[in-house]
């Protein structure tokens, strides 16, 4: 087991490679002139040259990708900002752990709301409780977050007053971007969670159980949720890793000072390092998430658990007939 | 007009009430008139019409037909595991042990099952629970009705495992370890591992090896003879019945057309269907080249023929076999047939 997740981060290395190398060209498209931001409005052509030159950009692309890819993979060092020349590593460390605030809230809320809903649909089927639980998750799917954020706002913050606006600060503050960015991870997640239940609940393993004498929650919940549960953890793979898109959104709606605000207002200003330096830092936040899926998979279904170990024993015999 | 009738129905009540006394005296499991019907997409699905059964202590009956007479869903009824909302018990009595099983409450069947009657399922490759350990699974029903700790459910599972022959130290393996016939050898430890006095044994070797049969039914039956247990034993396949049962009902289009001891039925076949498949058996002696089949496909349950169910592909069927229904005959002591055409 350990020595699939050594490998697995191994083959993070040429992913995170080539998400560099694209965004870094992408940057280099990308119209516009750096230089010329950086600039006051009123600077003359041979300021902007010389800012040019101060920040490499006279320089061909090959040799500025190189240097990108030494800083990024031997010094793990992102560069500074071109509009405030602040470090961009130290910006995402303060930035992060608020926008994994509200991906974790979100989660904690699809794992409490969507999985439950997700599970009496799945139990009484075709009944009005289903039937509820499935509306409201269709409905919910289809409002887009951001509108929902400006609703939330309007009737909690502005009419009843009981929630801030927008912000950081107290768990208060958290509240309404949370149910602005989980709604959708809730209803996806009882979607899923129904179908896979009411998967696995047409088993007949099912039937077994049930000649056994096992009461319907033991059913429930000692065999069927656990062999439902491969769809329900890819799903909430998704409520984190689409957490950072949606805090793009949210954080904007409610001005926290996450990834999010940072990515967009880098983007509005060209600030080419800290987009390439964001984008980088996701994609290795997503490797992560999806390595801890795959051991959560492992976790719950000793099948899959089968194919990691059995791989690895696989090839250490081989190689001991190799060596001899 | 209805007062008479009523005295037919009485009659006919009667008639099968001393029947079922001259039968059963010391009968310990009871079928009367079971019905049972499946809904699907607003069509209904008579599976099982008016069987009734019984079956002694510690002996073995055989219950024969073609897939989808009806079998499984009687063993399902006794069991109370029909799907919930998809099938309907509209009447008939199951009387086990004394205790009337339709009438019991989920939480006292929650009981029954498992200890009392337990079941050995078709499909042993998907009856497990795959995330599961084999020792878990065992472990469970033993700790649903016995008050035992963890650890102690634990070697009782390890003892079960042992009995139908599989090494204990097994018993932390997961069913995508195990092969198919070792698969229904743990069904059939988790059947049996609370003792039960009823296993109903739903085509048991039917997905197994020809090689692998003999053996699980050679298993089956000494541990039904060590734990004296009666069975019913759910097949197609006469042969097995032949090796393993005392009596034997042949069931046709969820209607039991013939019931008897086995020397009965094997020694004379009297229903047309019964006949038919003896016929449909491959025999070493008679040279024949080919199989003598029964003509036709069973009926579509959603749309049983009227009268005889079995007319419509019967060799000796007259006119007067589409009309009414027909009752079962006794033809010798205990030897009962569902056909017109057979004097009693």
């Amino acid at each position: 087991m350990i020595k699939y997740v050594i490998k697995r981060l191994l083959w993070m290395i040429p992913l995170i490679l080539s998400v560099t190398v694209v965004i870094f060209t992408l940057m280099y498209f990308v119209p516009g002139d750096p230089a010329r931001i950086v600039a006051s409005t009123d600077a003359d052509e041979e300021d902007v040259e010389l800012i040019r030159e101060k920040l490499g950009l006279d320089q061909p692309y090959i040799v500025r990708l190189k240097d990108y890819v030494e800083d990024v993979f031997f010094h793990f060092d992102f560069g500074t900002s071109i509009t405030n020349g602040s470090s961009i590593q130290s910006s995402l460390m303060e930035r992060f752990p608020r926008t994994l605030l509200l991906t974790v809230n979100s989660l904690v809320l699809t794992i409490l709301i969507g999985i439950p809903l997700g599970i009496i649909a799945a139990v009484n089927p075709n009944t009005w409780k289903d039937r509820i639980a499935m509306f409201f998750s269709l409905v919910a799917v289809s409002i887009p977050p951001f509108w929902l954020a400006l609703m939330l706002v309007i009737v909690f913050a502005l009419n009843l007053g009981w929630l801030p606006m927008m912000g950081i600060g107290s768990f208060k503050y958290y509240i309404l971007p949370t149910i602005a960015n989980s709604v959708i991870g809730i209803a996806m997640q009882a979607r899923q969670t129904r179908s896979s239940m009411l998967e696995s609940l047409n088993s007949d393993y099912i039937v077994t159980c049930r000649a056994k004498g096992l009461s319907r929650k033991g059913i429930i919940f000692r065999h069927a949720l656990p062999n439902a549960s491969i769809p329900i953890i890819t799903e909430m793979f998704f409520t984190l890793s689409g957490g950072i898109a949606g805090s793009l959104i949210i954080e904007n709606v409610f001005s926290i000072p996450g990834i999010g605000v940072y990515l967009v207002n880098a983007l509005n200003s060209r600030d080419y390092p800290v987009v390439q330096g964001t984008v980088i830092f996701i994609a290795i936040w997503v490797c992560l998430l999806n390595l801890i899926t795959d051991l959560g998979y492992a976790f719950v279904d000793p099948r899959i658990r089968a194919g990691f170990t059995g791989s690895s024993k696989k090839r250490s015999r081989n190689k001991k007939e190799v060596a001899v | 007009m209805e007062e008479l009738k009523r005295s037919e129905q009485l009659n006919v009540k009667d008639n099968v009430n001393t029947k079922v006394k001259l039968k059963d005296q010391d009968a310990f499991l009871k079928i009367n008139h079971l019905v049972v019907e499946y809904t699907s997409e607003g069509e209904v699905i008579h599976a099982v019409n008016d069987v009734s059964l019984s079956l002694r202590r510690g002996k073995t009956l055989g219950l024969v037909g073609e897939t989808g007479a009806g079998k499984t869903t009687i063993a399902k009824a006794v069991m109370r595991i029909l799907p919930e909302r998809s099938s309907r018990i509209p009447g008939g009595e199951i009387e086990f042990n004394g205790r009337d099983i339709l009438s019991l409450s989920e939480k006292q069947m929650q009981k029954i099952r498992g200890e009392q009657v337990s079941m050995i399922f078709q499909d042993p490759m998907t009856a497990l629970d795959p995330v599961k350990t084999m020792g878990q699974q065992i472990a469970e029903v033993v700790r649903l009705h016995n008050d035992v700790s963890k650890k102690e459910a634990a070697v009782r599972a390890e003892e079960m495992l042992e009995l139908v022959g599989i090494p204990a130290s097994r018993a932390g393996e997961y069913p995508h370890q195990f092969s198919g016939g070792m698969k229904q050898r743990v069904v059939i430890a988790i059947a049996l591992a609370c003792r039960p006095k009823l296993l109903l044994a739903d085509e048991p070797t039917t997905a197994l090896d020809v090689t692998i049969q003999a053996q699980v039914l050679r298993m089956i039956n000494d541990l039904k003879r060590k734990l004296n247990t009666s069975m019913i034993l759910i097949t197609h396949d006469l042969g097995v019945v032949a090796q393993n049962c005392d009596d034997v009902s042949v069931i046709y289009a969820g209607e039991i057309v013939e019931s008897g001891t086995k020397e009965d039925i094997f020694d004379h076949p009297s229903h047309p269907y019964t006949i038919g498949l003896f016929d449909a058996l491959p025999k070493l002696d008679s040279g024949a080249s080919r199989l003598k089949p029964i003509v036709g496909l069973p009926p579509n349950p959603t749309d049983l023929p009227t009268g005889c169910r079995f007319h419509p592909r019967c060799p000796l069927a007259t006119e007067a076999c589409g009309q009414g229904k027909v009752p079962m005959k006794e033809l010798t002591s205990g030897h009962f047939c569902r056909c017109n055409k057979r004097k009693e």
